[in-house]
Protein backbone atom coordinates (compact mmCIF):
# COMPACT_ATOMS: atom_id res chain seq x y z
CA UNK A 1 0.00 0.00 0.00
CA UNK A 2 1.81 3.58 -1.20
CA UNK A 3 1.44 6.42 0.84
CA UNK A 4 -1.65 8.11 -0.09
CA UNK A 5 -2.53 12.23 0.76
CA UNK A 6 -4.83 11.08 3.57
CA UNK A 7 -1.84 10.15 5.36
CA UNK A 8 -0.10 13.01 5.23
CA UNK A 9 -3.18 15.23 6.25
CA UNK A 10 -4.07 12.91 8.93
CA UNK A 11 -0.28 13.43 10.23
CA UNK A 12 -1.01 17.38 10.01
CA UNK A 13 -4.30 17.21 11.85
CA UNK A 14 -2.61 14.79 14.64
CA UNK A 15 0.07 17.57 14.87
CA UNK A 16 -2.15 20.58 14.85
CA UNK A 17 -4.35 19.00 17.28
CA UNK A 18 -1.41 18.47 19.65
CA UNK A 19 -0.30 22.23 19.30
CA UNK A 20 -4.19 23.35 20.12
CA UNK A 21 -4.04 21.52 23.36
CA UNK A 22 -0.42 22.58 24.56
CA UNK A 23 -1.16 26.16 24.03
CA UNK A 24 -4.34 25.42 26.11
CA UNK A 25 -2.90 23.46 28.89
CA UNK A 26 0.80 25.04 29.36
CA UNK A 27 1.05 27.59 31.88
CA UNK A 28 4.64 28.67 30.82
CA UNK A 29 4.13 31.54 28.29
CA UNK A 30 7.51 29.88 26.29
CA UNK A 31 5.63 26.31 26.26
CA UNK A 32 2.72 28.65 24.62
CA UNK A 33 4.76 29.66 22.09
CA UNK A 34 6.37 26.39 21.42
CA UNK A 35 3.12 24.60 20.99
CA UNK A 36 2.14 27.13 18.35
CA UNK A 37 4.74 26.94 16.45
CA UNK A 38 3.68 22.53 16.77
CA UNK A 39 0.71 23.81 14.92
CA UNK A 40 2.19 26.00 12.36
CA UNK A 41 4.62 23.25 11.46
CA UNK A 42 1.18 21.12 11.01
CA UNK A 43 -0.62 23.20 8.88
CA UNK A 44 2.53 23.27 7.04
CA UNK A 45 2.70 19.64 6.22
CA UNK A 46 -0.83 19.68 5.35
CA UNK A 47 0.18 22.54 2.75
CA UNK A 48 3.52 20.64 1.08
CA UNK A 49 1.52 17.37 0.90
CA UNK A 50 -1.04 19.21 -1.60
CA UNK A 51 1.24 21.11 -3.18
CA UNK A 52 3.29 17.68 -3.83
CA UNK A 53 -0.25 16.06 -4.64
CA UNK A 54 -2.22 18.14 -6.44
CA UNK A 55 0.32 21.11 -8.24
CA UNK A 56 3.19 19.28 -8.25
CA UNK A 57 4.78 21.44 -11.31
CA UNK A 58 3.66 24.99 -9.79
CA UNK A 59 4.69 24.26 -6.07
CA UNK A 60 2.34 26.82 -4.67
CA UNK A 61 2.04 25.18 -1.35
CA UNK A 62 5.85 25.48 -0.43
CA UNK A 63 5.80 28.91 -0.86
CA UNK A 64 2.80 29.19 1.14
CA UNK A 65 4.63 27.27 3.47
CA UNK A 66 7.72 29.55 3.18
CA UNK A 67 5.60 32.22 3.62
CA UNK A 68 4.32 30.57 7.05
CA UNK A 69 8.03 30.12 7.89
CA UNK A 70 8.37 33.61 7.29
CA UNK A 71 5.56 34.56 9.69
CA UNK A 72 6.16 32.17 12.09
CA UNK A 73 10.33 33.39 12.79
CA UNK A 74 8.46 36.72 12.99
CA UNK A 75 6.34 35.76 15.57
CA UNK A 76 8.49 33.88 17.79
CA UNK A 77 10.88 36.89 17.60
CA UNK A 78 8.20 39.57 18.93
CA UNK A 79 6.47 37.13 21.35
CA UNK A 80 10.42 36.60 22.97
CA UNK A 81 10.47 39.88 23.19
CA UNK A 82 6.99 40.63 25.24
CA UNK A 83 7.73 37.61 27.47
CA UNK A 84 11.26 39.42 28.63
CA UNK A 85 9.31 42.77 29.21
CA UNK A 86 6.45 41.08 30.84
CA UNK A 87 9.10 38.75 33.27
CA UNK A 88 10.77 41.98 33.86
CA UNK A 89 7.63 43.99 34.61
CA UNK A 90 6.28 40.80 37.25
CA UNK A 91 9.37 38.62 37.80
CA UNK A 92 7.20 35.52 35.96
CA UNK A 93 6.26 34.31 32.78
CA UNK A 94 3.22 32.28 34.36
CA UNK A 95 0.61 32.42 32.27
CA UNK A 96 -1.65 32.65 35.24
CA UNK A 97 -0.22 35.68 37.55
CA UNK A 98 0.45 37.48 34.94
CA UNK A 99 -3.14 39.23 35.70
CA UNK A 100 -2.12 43.03 35.19
CA UNK A 101 -4.03 43.44 32.25
CA UNK A 102 -7.12 41.13 33.20
CA UNK A 103 -10.54 42.92 32.34
CA UNK B 1 24.56 18.94 33.23
CA UNK B 2 25.91 15.74 32.48
CA UNK B 3 25.38 14.57 35.62
CA UNK B 4 21.41 15.22 34.75
CA UNK B 5 20.31 11.55 34.10
CA UNK B 6 16.98 12.53 32.75
CA UNK B 7 18.85 15.13 29.94
CA UNK B 8 21.76 12.08 28.89
CA UNK B 9 18.29 10.09 28.41
CA UNK B 10 16.71 12.95 25.83
CA UNK B 11 20.27 13.45 24.36
CA UNK B 12 20.48 9.45 23.96
CA UNK B 13 16.93 9.36 22.38
CA UNK B 14 17.76 12.39 20.23
CA UNK B 15 20.93 11.05 18.67
CA UNK B 16 19.29 7.90 18.40
CA UNK B 17 16.52 9.19 16.50
CA UNK B 18 18.61 11.12 14.41
CA UNK B 19 20.44 8.17 13.04
CA UNK B 20 16.87 6.71 12.68
CA UNK B 21 16.01 9.81 10.46
CA UNK B 22 18.96 9.59 8.55
CA UNK B 23 18.39 5.72 7.52
CA UNK B 24 15.19 6.01 7.08
CA UNK B 25 16.01 9.16 4.53
CA UNK B 26 18.82 7.03 2.69
CA UNK B 27 16.18 3.47 2.56
CA UNK B 28 13.32 6.13 1.52
CA UNK B 29 15.44 7.96 -0.43
CA UNK B 30 17.12 4.00 -2.65
CA UNK B 31 13.51 3.41 -3.80
CA UNK B 32 12.17 0.67 -1.23
CA UNK B 33 10.86 1.22 1.84
CA UNK B 34 9.00 5.34 1.63
CA UNK B 35 6.52 3.57 3.77
CA UNK B 36 8.59 2.87 6.09
CA UNK B 37 10.31 6.20 6.51
CA UNK B 38 7.37 7.69 6.51
CA UNK B 39 5.77 5.81 9.41
CA UNK B 40 9.26 6.41 11.17
CA UNK B 41 9.07 10.35 10.78
CA UNK B 42 5.66 10.34 11.44
CA UNK B 43 6.03 8.63 15.08
CA UNK B 44 9.13 10.62 16.16
CA UNK B 45 7.28 13.46 14.80
CA UNK B 46 4.00 12.95 17.02
CA UNK B 47 5.68 11.86 20.21
CA UNK B 48 8.40 14.13 20.35
CA UNK B 49 5.31 16.53 19.62
CA UNK B 50 3.99 14.94 22.53
CA UNK B 51 6.81 15.69 24.55
CA UNK B 52 7.39 19.10 23.78
CA UNK B 53 3.55 19.53 25.45
CA UNK B 54 3.96 17.41 28.01
CA UNK B 55 7.99 17.23 29.45
CA UNK B 56 7.83 19.43 32.89
CA UNK B 57 11.26 20.66 32.29
CA UNK B 58 11.20 22.91 29.92
CA UNK B 59 14.85 22.42 28.53
CA UNK B 60 13.77 19.24 27.25
CA UNK B 61 10.83 20.73 25.72
CA UNK B 62 13.06 22.72 23.58
CA UNK B 63 15.27 19.74 22.60
CA UNK B 64 12.34 17.52 21.75
CA UNK B 65 10.87 20.92 19.71
CA UNK B 66 14.29 20.53 17.82
CA UNK B 67 13.38 16.99 16.79
CA UNK B 68 10.31 17.86 15.77
CA UNK B 69 11.57 20.34 13.32
CA UNK B 70 13.88 18.07 12.00
CA UNK B 71 11.37 14.94 11.57
CA UNK B 72 9.46 17.79 9.92
CA UNK B 73 12.09 18.14 7.84
CA UNK B 74 12.07 14.37 7.01
CA UNK B 75 8.61 14.67 5.85
CA UNK B 76 9.39 17.59 3.40
CA UNK B 77 12.28 15.55 1.96
CA UNK B 78 9.29 12.42 2.03
CA UNK B 79 7.43 14.80 -0.47
CA UNK B 80 9.89 16.68 -2.92
CA UNK B 81 10.24 19.65 -1.07
CA UNK B 82 14.13 19.36 -1.29
CA UNK B 83 14.22 23.20 -0.55
CA UNK B 84 11.73 23.42 2.21
CA UNK B 85 13.49 20.88 4.33
CA UNK B 86 16.83 22.13 4.18
CA UNK B 87 15.36 25.93 5.42
CA UNK B 88 13.14 24.42 8.02
CA UNK B 89 15.99 22.30 9.50
CA UNK B 90 18.57 25.71 9.58
CA UNK B 91 15.25 28.34 10.36
CA UNK B 92 12.89 26.33 12.70
CA UNK B 93 15.48 23.44 14.05
CA UNK B 94 17.93 26.34 14.15
CA UNK B 95 17.00 29.82 14.90
CA UNK B 96 13.77 29.76 16.12
CA UNK B 97 14.58 27.08 18.89
CA UNK B 98 17.78 28.62 20.05
CA UNK B 99 15.69 31.38 20.67
CA UNK B 100 13.07 29.66 22.54
CA UNK B 101 15.99 27.94 24.71
CA UNK B 102 17.32 31.17 25.53
CA UNK B 103 14.18 32.59 26.69
CA UNK B 104 13.77 29.62 28.57
CA UNK B 105 16.98 30.23 30.24
CA UNK B 106 16.30 33.94 30.65
CA UNK B 107 12.94 34.05 32.06
CA UNK B 108 13.45 30.69 34.69
CA UNK B 109 13.11 32.55 37.49
CA UNK B 110 12.92 29.88 40.84
CA UNK B 111 9.03 30.87 41.45
CA UNK B 112 7.50 29.72 38.05
CA UNK B 113 7.68 26.44 36.38
CA UNK B 114 5.26 23.75 34.96
CA UNK B 115 5.72 22.23 38.18
CA UNK B 116 2.30 23.31 39.05
CA UNK B 117 0.03 22.79 35.96
CA UNK B 118 -3.19 23.27 35.44
CA UNK B 119 -6.03 21.05 37.24
CA UNK B 120 -6.41 17.91 36.01
CA UNK B 121 -10.38 18.48 35.39
CA UNK B 122 -9.51 21.79 33.18
CA UNK B 123 -6.83 19.39 30.95
CA UNK B 124 -9.35 16.57 30.82
CA UNK B 125 -11.76 18.94 29.22
CA UNK B 126 -9.20 20.64 26.87
CA UNK B 127 -7.74 17.29 25.73
CA UNK B 128 -11.75 16.00 24.80
CA UNK B 129 -12.05 19.10 23.27
CA UNK B 130 -8.76 18.90 21.11
CA UNK B 131 -9.22 14.74 20.55
CA UNK B 132 -12.61 14.77 19.59
CA UNK B 133 -13.75 18.09 18.78
CA UNK B 134 -11.64 19.23 16.50
CA UNK B 135 -9.39 16.13 15.76
CA UNK B 136 -12.85 14.73 14.48
CA UNK B 137 -13.97 18.00 12.49
CA UNK B 138 -10.68 17.76 10.62
CA UNK B 139 -10.21 13.85 9.91
CA UNK B 140 -14.47 13.66 8.62
CA UNK B 141 -13.30 17.15 6.66
CA UNK B 142 -9.97 15.51 5.06
CA UNK B 143 -12.68 12.01 4.36
CA UNK B 144 -14.59 13.87 2.45
CA UNK B 145 -17.51 14.11 5.19
CA UNK B 146 -18.58 18.47 5.39
CA UNK B 147 -19.80 19.58 8.51
CA UNK B 148 -22.02 22.50 7.10
CA UNK B 149 -21.94 24.60 10.63
CA UNK B 150 -23.82 27.38 8.97
CA UNK B 151 -26.69 25.73 7.55
CA UNK B 152 -29.38 26.02 10.65
CA UNK B 153 -28.60 29.94 10.35
CA UNK B 154 -28.14 30.13 5.75
CA UNK B 155 -31.27 31.44 4.02
CA UNK B 156 -29.97 29.58 0.65
CA UNK B 157 -31.93 26.64 -0.13
CA UNK B 158 -29.09 24.55 -1.41
CA UNK B 159 -27.22 25.28 1.26
CA UNK B 160 -29.76 24.65 3.94
CA UNK B 161 -31.06 21.71 2.42
CA UNK B 162 -29.10 18.84 3.70
CA UNK B 163 -29.79 19.58 7.41
CA UNK B 164 -26.38 20.10 8.29
CA UNK B 165 -24.46 17.11 6.79
CA UNK B 166 -23.56 16.69 3.67
CA UNK B 167 -21.60 13.51 2.32
CA UNK B 168 -19.46 14.49 -1.30
CA UNK B 169 -16.95 12.70 -3.15
CA UNK B 170 -13.29 14.69 -3.22
CA UNK B 171 -12.71 14.18 -7.21
CA UNK B 172 -10.20 17.42 -6.79
CA UNK B 173 -8.18 14.64 -4.13
CA UNK B 174 -7.77 12.63 -6.06
CA UNK B 175 -4.43 11.76 -5.75
CA UNK B 176 -1.62 11.78 -8.36
CA UNK B 177 1.62 10.73 -8.15
CA UNK B 178 4.45 12.65 -7.16
CA UNK B 179 6.71 14.21 -9.88
CA UNK B 180 10.22 14.55 -8.16
CA UNK B 181 11.92 17.41 -9.25
CA UNK B 182 13.99 20.31 -8.12
CA UNK B 183 12.38 22.63 -6.53
CA UNK B 184 15.02 25.60 -5.65
CA UNK B 185 14.43 26.89 -9.34
CA UNK B 186 10.95 26.85 -9.75
CA UNK B 187 10.72 28.35 -5.87
CA UNK B 188 13.41 31.56 -6.75
CA UNK B 189 11.29 31.87 -10.32
CA UNK B 190 8.24 31.82 -8.54
CA UNK B 191 9.01 34.43 -6.04
CA UNK B 192 10.04 36.92 -8.78
CA UNK B 193 7.67 36.74 -10.82
CA UNK B 194 4.34 35.57 -9.68
CA UNK B 195 4.48 36.09 -6.31
CA UNK B 196 6.79 39.10 -6.09
CA UNK B 197 3.89 41.32 -3.96
CA UNK B 198 3.90 38.92 -0.99
CA UNK B 199 7.66 37.79 -1.18
CA UNK B 200 8.17 42.41 -0.43
CA UNK B 201 5.34 42.72 1.90
CA UNK B 202 7.38 39.51 3.74
CA UNK B 203 10.44 41.32 3.55
CA UNK B 204 8.87 44.07 5.30
CA UNK B 205 7.26 42.10 7.78
CA UNK B 206 10.10 40.78 8.86
CA UNK B 207 11.79 43.82 9.17
CA UNK B 208 9.11 45.23 11.29
CA UNK B 209 9.83 42.41 13.69
CA UNK B 210 13.53 42.51 14.03
CA UNK B 211 13.01 46.26 14.65
CA UNK B 212 10.04 45.73 17.22
CA UNK B 213 11.61 42.98 18.76
CA UNK B 214 15.09 45.14 19.52
CA UNK B 215 12.41 48.54 20.82
CA UNK B 216 10.78 45.94 23.52
CA UNK B 217 13.75 43.93 24.25
CA UNK B 218 15.37 47.45 25.44
CA UNK B 219 14.94 48.28 29.03
CA UNK B 220 13.03 51.85 28.65
CA UNK B 221 15.82 52.85 31.46
CA UNK B 222 18.80 52.29 29.00
CA UNK B 223 17.29 55.45 26.32
CA UNK B 224 16.72 57.13 29.10
CA UNK B 225 20.24 56.78 30.36
CA UNK B 226 21.10 57.20 26.65
CA UNK B 227 19.23 59.95 26.03
CA UNK B 228 20.51 61.94 29.29
CA UNK B 229 24.17 61.52 28.48
CA UNK B 230 23.89 62.82 25.02
CA UNK B 231 22.18 65.91 26.47
CA UNK B 232 25.45 66.07 29.30
CA UNK B 233 28.17 66.02 26.93
CA UNK B 234 26.16 68.26 24.16
CA UNK B 235 25.48 71.02 27.50
CA UNK B 236 29.41 70.55 27.96
CA UNK B 237 31.03 70.72 24.85
CA UNK B 238 28.47 74.34 24.54
CA UNK B 239 29.90 75.25 27.85
CA UNK B 240 33.67 75.08 26.27
CA UNK B 241 32.91 76.57 22.99
CA UNK B 242 31.42 79.67 25.18
CA UNK B 243 34.59 79.47 27.25
CA UNK B 244 36.43 79.82 24.38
Amino acid sequence: MSLTLYHYLFLAAVLFCIGIYGVLTSKNAVRVLMSLEIALAGVSVNLVAFSNYITPAQLTGQIFTIFIMTVSAAEAGVGLAIIFNVFKNSQTADMERISNMKW
Amino acid sequence: MWKDKSFLVIFGIFVSAIVLLLTSLVVGSIGFGKDLAFYLLSGLMISSAVGVVTVPNLMHAGFLLVLTFVSTAGIYALLNADFLAAAQILINGGAVTIMMMFAVMLTNAKNDSDKKPYSSEYRFVSFVLCCFGLFLILILRTLGVNINLMAPFSKNVLDANAGGIITWAPSIWAVKEPVSVSTTEIIGNAFFDKYLIPFEIASILLLMALIGAIVLALRESDIKEDLIEKAKVEELEKEVSVKK
